[in-house]
């Protein structure tokens, strides 16, 4: 027997362990609980540290701490959680250090709902935190798909050198389903040489310093070029996204996450009824498939749905940047913990269709 | 082939239970499956209420608005979640707990898994001879499958998962008395 019947949220935090994690701090917030819940009992086991800080605030900062001194290291939050961290963030972005930040996402704003929902996709994809600057974001839309997913962004958060997330939500992580969970990596401390130097602190060689602010304002805007071609290059080759039944799409649903898996029963309910629909499904929401929608053929695709667990809509104007205002797009959204069936979204597409999507 | 199913009943019943047990054995049987459970800022004793979707290719939608099969526990379910059944469906019941449905279009399937339980000495297993049931009827699972899989994931005391066994075969053989 290959495959586990596991809970989302568990599922994850055994994949961070296999992917590398040693050491977690978080506090508590629903819907991502059983994460640290795990970790607490699961890290120690492999020589691991895990602890349960005194705030948000302080959690990102432990976590910033292990990353100074090369430990793969991870916190967990939900949309207000991630907000009390973002200052955190944006210093992990300026010195820079990686870190795996994971989102289990619920209804908001403010204290919001403690139900999934997926509210955070401004706060993902544009301003994680003050300054101007961005993170590479998985949105998993299977519990497959986020083990693989996390246990991808550590690897790739260390390859940047940056901080990387994963955009679940909290249908995903209460979720139970089949799971392949993948090897146990073994992990050295790592070093860093390009971002340390003993001339820092030269009475102890083996201590570390790291800038947190670069004082001349050359040397700084140097250092700004650097992030940036930094940027280009994971919107070069990181980009993720599913295009499913899309080469005779008539129409399109764009979804990420629990939305596109939901769009996927919808798309098949209307394909059994003879009406060609496609899926574009962005696996990073940062970067974003513009050039999946930029290809579309406007004298063939009729109309764009834009579907999220959000109200309002938050994704949709990615989406028309990529469809450049050739072909109407629409949007549905439910919100506070309420999630979408496939034949309420199927409902949605017909009134769309019969109104040839005025 | 895709079975999507909606497990009601009041918290303490073991609703969710029957739910992960089904969803677990699709997994021990390498089918997909997605077993949604619907917490949210409830009450103890309240609804308790879960979606199960088992199927031959990846599940889409973990989230069902109208279920082929709805497994009722009692009277505030059926009232809940009688009209959400797709036309024709399934509809498996505690007729302990529950009236019969309003609608004439359910196949109905009313089973006294309260007074089996008492009178097998635990009222406890009363949701395991609800499954033992719907797994005979609908031919899921078969007994000894659904049975390994309880084994494994209940693992306990040998008397209780003697008595468990028990539980899933009686309901499986209520069923079958029927036919």
């Amino acid at each position: 027997m290959s495959k586990l019947f596991l809970k989302g949220n568990e599922a994850v935090a055994e994949a961070a362990v296999r992917g590398g994690c040693r050491f977690f701090a978080g506090y508590p917030i629903t819907p991502q609980n059983e994460i640290p819940e795990y970790l607490s009992k699961r890290l120690p086991e492999v020589g691991g540290a895990f602890v349960q800080g005194e705030s948000e605030l302080a959690s990102i900062n432990m976590v910033i701490g292990a990353s100074y001194i090369g430990t793969r290291a991870m916190t967990s939050s939900s949309g207000p959680g991630l907000s009390l961290m973002s200052e955190g963030l944006s210093t992990m972005a300026a010195t820079p250090f990686p870190a795996v930040i994971l989102n289990v996402m619920r209804g908001g704003p403010g204290t919001g709902a403690i139900q999934g929902a997926q509210m955070d996709y401004l706060q993902a994809t544009k301003a994680p935190g003050h300054g101007g600057f961005r993170l590479l974001a998985y949105a998993p839309s299977t519990i497959q798909e986020a083990v693989d997913l996390v246990y991808l962004a550590f690897d790739k958060a260390w390859e940047y050198k940056a901080p990387t997330l994963v955009l679940m939500d909290g249908c995903i992580g209460s979720l139970m389903e089949p799971v392949e969970l993948p090897p146990m990596k073994e992990v050295q401390r790592e070093e860093y040489p390009l971002y340390t130097s003993p001339h820092l602190n030269p009475g102890n060689p083996k201590r570390r310093c790291s800038a947190t602010m670069i004082t001349n304002e050359r040397d700084h805007e140097d250092w700004n070029r650097v992030q940036a071609a930094r940027y280009a290059t994971i919107e070069k080759n990181e980009l993720r996204v599913e295009e499913y039944m899309m080469d005779d799409a008539e129409y399109v649903i764009v979804a990420y996450g629990t939305s596109a898996r939901v769009a996927k029963s919808t798309i098949r309910q209307l394909r059994d009824k003879g009406i060609k629909v496609g899926l574009i499904r962005p696996i990073t929401v940062w970067p974003f498939p513009y050039e999946s929608l930029r290809k579309l053929d406007e004298t063939k695709v009729k109309g764009i749905l834009c579907l999220e667990l959000s109200i309002p809509a938050l994704m949709v104007e990615d989406v028309d940047r990529g469809v450049q205002g050739r072909i109407p797009i629409a949007t549905y959204g439910r919100a506070a913990g309420i999630v979408f069936s496939s034949e309420e979204v199927e409902e949605q597409m017909m009134l769309h269709i019969e109104q040839d999507w005025k | 082939m895709e079975r999507r199913m909606k497990l009601a009943g009041f918290g303490g019943q073991g609703v969710m239970l029957v739910g992960k047990i089904l969803g677990y054995a699709a997994s021990d049987h390498n089918k997909y499956a997605t077993f949604l459970p619907s917490y949210g800022t409830q009450q103890r004793g309240g609804t308790a209420m879960c979606t199960v979707v088992v199927s031959d290719e990846e599940v889409g939608s973990p989230v069902v608005g109208h279920p082929d099969t709805m497994i009722i526990f009692n009277q505030a379910s059926m009232d809940a979640y009688e009209d959400q059944i797709q036309p024709g469906g399934w509809l498996f019941m505690n007729s302990n707990a529950s009236n019969p449905p309003k609608r004439t279009d359910l196949n109905v399937v009313a089973v006294p898994i309260d007074d089996m339980a008492r009178d097998m000495g635990n009222r406890k297993v009363s949701n395991l001879i609800m499954l033992g049931a719907f797994c005979k009827k609908t031919g899921l699972f078969t007994e000894e499958e659904i049975i390994h899989t309880m084994h494994h994931v209940l693992g306990g005391k040998e008397e209780m998962m003697e008595l468990n066994e028990k539980a899933i075969r009686a309901g499986a053989d209520f069923v079958a008395a029927q036919e």
